[in-house]
């Protein structure tokens, strides 16, 4: 993967894993310690050196998410995140020559989001009205009624159509809609969607990816949003990382895309293996 | 405040309070989609019905332990209508309906050890062992020489049981039985 990226004018960068922030994403957890947190992907922290003129830079680091705990998830896992300048089609392009190098995968097949969802659910995720989309959650399992349509298309996806994504060729599913954009930004020709990707190989979630946001006000926005969606969830709120917002405010990011993906798994997609404990010798830190 | 198990702490074996009877967890997993919510997904068994169900929890949220307890009685005699054991530390006698017997019924002669699951400190379920002796107390007459056909008949055992068995079967042989199945394994020698 080194040599891959290298090859490509990627710089290889490190950024500290203990920080004084927590994240603000709804769905993690920061690990505290040591009077901060350790980070849950080195993503804010990129951004700077990419807003200070870094230029293409990846990085391939420990990230720490508490509680997470299972056949696919550590708490404690390793990232490889890279972003190179321009829009998502060269990052796209780049993934899969990526797979196929590492993994000796055929071309990946492109699909959207909103043709997947309308493949295995049956309704459209951009325009169904959300009592719908959550009732249909509830029907299909979900634990009580959904919060809010994020929770109720993010469920039904898992349900009912990632079982069936990147069994013959790695799939990479596009333009997710705007409620689970995270930092992604709009798509030009349609504000129901954003520029996020993720990447399905092997039965297994390897990659999720961005367009980056660059605008501070919507970052700020984004981040009151999950804010509130913590605290309803009995949450501690974050303090948004001023540091990163400041550098998105001046000089700004570059228009970047960019890309996470989880280590671990693409040695059990390499090797086969059905859990995570197959390819990590030691794993022994505290679940909780 | 009943003893509870969070998420984060389920793990197959667990006996746990779900839709009010008791079950035990078969298999969990922690699931987390792209960037969404994490979730744990169980599949469990209804101590009560014997049925598998699955269930998806929010990370985080709480089940009632049950207070199920596998331990091993003496069963002692059948009046009809219950079934009674005896806890052989104890002495303490257990009484078992129809329903905990789940039709092993067949299998139990007096003194047999048994598995036992309590639920609330009464019978929940009876295990017979999974390989029982028990005596042939009648069949048609063997028919020697014509075990290569595979033929087969009925002997009924002394427990009341009937079970096919091979045509080479006497009276009074003792037969060992595999419980989970029905089917004889092999003869015993006397």
């Amino acid at each position: 993967m080194r040599a891959f990226l290298t090859a490509r004018g990627y710089q290889e960068v490190e950024t500290p894993i203990l920080g004084p922030h927590a994240t603000p994403d709804r769905h993690l957890e920061s690990v505290p310690a040591a009077g901060g947190f350790l980070h849950t992907s080195p993503e804010f922290a990129m951004k700077r050196l990419l807003a200070a003129g870094s230029g293409p830079i990846f990085q391939v680091v420990k990230a720490f998410r508490a509680g997470e705990s299972g056949r696919h998830h550590a708490v404690e896992f390793t990232i490889a995140e890279w972003y190179r300048l321009g829009p998502l089609e060269g990052l796209l392009r780049e993934m899969d020559l990526l797979l196929g190098d590492l993994l000796g995968t055929p071309p990946a097949e492109r699909r959207t989001y909103r043709e997947l969802f309308l493949a295995g659910v049956g309704v459209d995720p951009l325009s169904a009205p959300e009592e719908r989309l959550r009732t249909l959650a509830e029907a299909h399992g979900h634990p009580g009624r959904p919060d809010d349509r994020a929770a109720a298309l993010d469920y039904l996806f898992s349900r009912l159509v990632e079982p069936g994504l990147g069994t013959r060729a790695p799939a990479i599913v596009t333009r997710f809609p705007a409620p689970l954009a995270a930092l992604a930004r709009l798509s030009d020709d349609d504000s129901r969607t954003a520029e996020r990707f993720e990447v399905y190989w092997a039965g297994l979630e390897l990659a999720n990816g961005y367009d980056e946001l660059q605008d501070p006000e919507e970052h700020r926005r984004r981040f009151a949003t999950e804010n509130r969606a913590r605290e309803r969830a009995g949450k501690p709120a974050a303090h948004p990382d001023e540091r990163f917002l400041a550098a998105l405010e001046h000089p700004g990011i570059p228009r970047c895309s960019g890309v996470a993906l989880g280590v671990d798994r693409l040695v059990m997609a390499a090797l086969g293996a059905s859990r995570l404990d197959e390819v990590v010798a030691f794993r022994e830190a505290p679940d909780n | 405040m009943a003893n509870t198990y969070a998420t984060n702490e389920f793990r197959s074996g667990l006996k746990v309070l779900l839709d009010s009877d008791p079950c035990v967890l078969l298999d969990c997993e922690f699931v987390k989609p792209g960037k969404g919510q994490a979730f744990t997904r169980i599949r469990y068994r209804n101590l009560k019905t014997g049925r598998v169900l699955d269930k998806t929890f929010k990370s985080g949220e709480k089940v009632e332990a049950a207070d199920v307890l596998d331990t091993e009685m003496e069963f002692l005699y059948s009046d009809g209508g219950d079934w009674h054991f005896m806890d052989p530390n104890t002495y303490e006698q257990y009484s078992a309906a129809k329903a905990a017997l789940g039709g092993h019924e067949k299998w139990l002669l007096q003194g047999m050890t048994c598995g036992v699951t309590l639920y609330n400190d009464a019978i929940l379920l009876i295990h017979p062992p999974h390989f029982v002796d028990l005596k042939v107390v009648e069949t048609e007459p063997g028919i020697r020489g014509d075990t290569a056909t595979g033929g087969s008949k009925n002997a009924t055992l002394e427990t009341g049981a009937v079970v096919r068995v091979p045509l080479f079967i006497e009276v009074d042989e003792t037969l060992r039985l595999d419980t989970r199945s029905g089917e004889y394994v092999s003869r015993v020698k006397n």
